[in-house]
């Protein structure tokens, strides 16, 4: 694994010690660290800044409360607070009646999510101010075959089983299985390979 | 070495995407394999980096304090227990001792639950299964529906089919009676005509001149009716019969060798007379008209002279 990003791993897992130990101080710096990407993710699924910020403060009181929990062996500090992050906008999304339409909205794009966020819809100055890991990312999600990359998406974004994937797209139970696996093994492949992420 | 279906339940709970049954299973797998609990990781950290998919947003200032805040309050409401802990120090013992024991009761029970665990997976992974195939049998029933309806749609258009043409065949049916009712009506009405024309045909007039020297202007007019078999006679200057004498009516037809009797008439001074005879041999064809003069209440076959005849 590259060095910049075991360093940046260390600095998390450092915060996050801190934080099970109730440092407030250390709580700051780590939402200044993973505040901007959670509040990304939030705001693309649930379509608008209002319930994306009450979701990411509902994530991080989260964060805060279950910190001891946390086990460096399942997980990067990112990802486990990504998956807090998202249990959090899937409940706001059932609140408000919304997940149908992410579905829908999910099939009827023929574009990646890497794709469909470097739209013509952003800014030059959202362009330039993205990361190299979002950049990276979206590089690499774009590269997916599109069968493979939408049953990751319903299953992700969507929060659909593998039941209800294969339901909505028609498939057999196998092929959705065998998709996800390829689909998410190609990620892992390219994200190792990648000096950055 | 992981299979590849380990790797698929891997993926799915990576990415969240088993249902809870299918989670807690997997996780029992989990536990024993160090290279999948590696695997999941790495997947893990892969679907962690699907959020930088998003396009960038910035969370506001506000955002980050009001998060703080709630934070800071967390910490305060967690901080007051730990106070009250130092205060009680005998606190921890009397926990630990409620621990030992109900430690020991549940070392009691737990042979008795792993079995019950066990028996809940087994009957979860029937399920699972039973579950598989009802799906299948709905997607099998799916395709039948499907068929039954196509089957359906076409033998609506058959049925609309013969539908039409059977009103077209009733239509046809009406017209034809129709047509027949007109073309019977028509019938009768010809039939009655030709009844009318043949009962005019059976009605002869005839004209009967005078055979007689000293009256050649007497005459008579004869109308017979074939199918009533009965006629009128009307005379003119014939001369007023005697006493000893009558006029006696003839009529020939050849179905008969001699003339049949039409009876016997008298005429007044005035030379007229009207008889309504009726003879009693019926007339098939009445080809002449006959009058001779005889003695008084007529003869069985003419003997006296011809005093009129028609042509």
């Amino acid at each position: 694994m590259p060095n910049y990003q075991e360093s940046q791993q260390a600095t998390d897992h450092a915060l996050i010690a801190r934080v099970a130990r109730g440092d407030e101080t250390a709580f700051a710096a780590l939402y200044d660290r993973l505040s901007g990407p959670l509040y990304s993710f939030a705001v693309k699924i649930l379509g608008n800044t209002t319930d994306a910020d009450d979701a990411l403060q509902e994530a991080c009181v989260q964060i805060w409360r279950r910190a001891a929990s946390y086990d460096a062996d399942k997980s990067s500090v990112f990802s486990w607070a990504v998956l807090i992050t998202r249990s959090k906008v899937i409940d706001h999304l059932r609140a408000k009646g919304r997940k149908q339409k992410l579905v829908d909205d999910i099939l009827e794009s023929s574009e990646a999510v890497g794709v469909s966020t470097a739209s013509a819809t952003e800014s030059a100055s959202d362009i330039v101010g993205r990361s190299d890991e979002a950049l990276k990312v979206q590089a690499i999600l774009a590269q997916l075959p599109a069968e493979q990359r939408q049953a990751i998406e319903l299953a992700f974004f969507a929060d659909l089983t593998h039941h209800d994937v294969a339901q909505k797209l028609g498939e057999p139970l196998g092929t959705i299985k065998a998709r996800i696996r390829r689909g998410l093994l190609k990620v892992r492949d390219a994200l190792h390979r990648s000096p950055t992420v | 070495m992981i299979s590849h279906e380990l790797q698929e339940q891997a993926a799915l709970y990576a990415l969240g995407a088993l249902d809870a049954h299918g989670a807690a299973e997997f996780e029992r797998t989990l536990q024993a394999n160090r290279d999948l609990q590696q695997l999941v990781r790495e997947l893990r950290d892969s679907v962690g980096a699907m959020a930088y998919a998003a396009a960038p947003a910035v969370p506001s200032s506000e955002l980050r304090e009001r998060v703080l805040e709630k934070v800071a309050a967390e910490a305060r409401r967690r901080q007051l227990p730990r106070e009250h802990k130092q205060a009680l120090t005998w606190l921890p013992w009397a926990i630990a001792a409620c621990l030992v024991a109900a430690c020991c009761a549940l070392l009691v029970n737990r042979a008795q639950l792993k079995q019950t665990a066990v028996a809940l997976g087994r009957r979860a992974a029937a399920a699972s299964a039973e579950r598989d195939q009802a799906e299948k049998a709905a997607a099998e029933n799916r395709q039948r529906a499907e068929a039954a309806q196509s089957q359906i749609v076409q033998l609506r258009a058959e049925r609309d089919a013969l539908t039409a043409k059977i009103s077209q065949v009733e239509e046809q049916n009406n017209s034809a009676r129709i047509e027949a009712a007109k073309l019977t009506a028509d019938r009768n009405a010809l039939q009655d005509r030709l009844a009318a024309l043949e009962r005019n045909a059976s009605v002869v007039v005839a004209t009967l001149n005078s055979k007689l020297r000293e009256a050649p202007e007497a005459f008579a007019t004869l109308v017979w009716d074939g199918e009533k078999q009965q006629g009128v006679l009307r005379t003119n200057d014939v001369p007023a019969t005697a006493g000893n004498q009558d006029y006696q009516l003839w009529i020939a037809d050849p179905r008969y060798k001699d003339p049949v009797n039409g009876g016997v008439f008298s005429v007044g001074k005035n030379g007229k007379a009207e008889y309504v005879f009726k003879p009693k041999q019926r007339i098939t064809s009445a080809t002449a008209f006959l009058v001779s003069l005889e003695r008084k209440g007529g003869v069985t076959k003419a003997e006296g002279p011809i005093v009129l005849a028609s042509k």
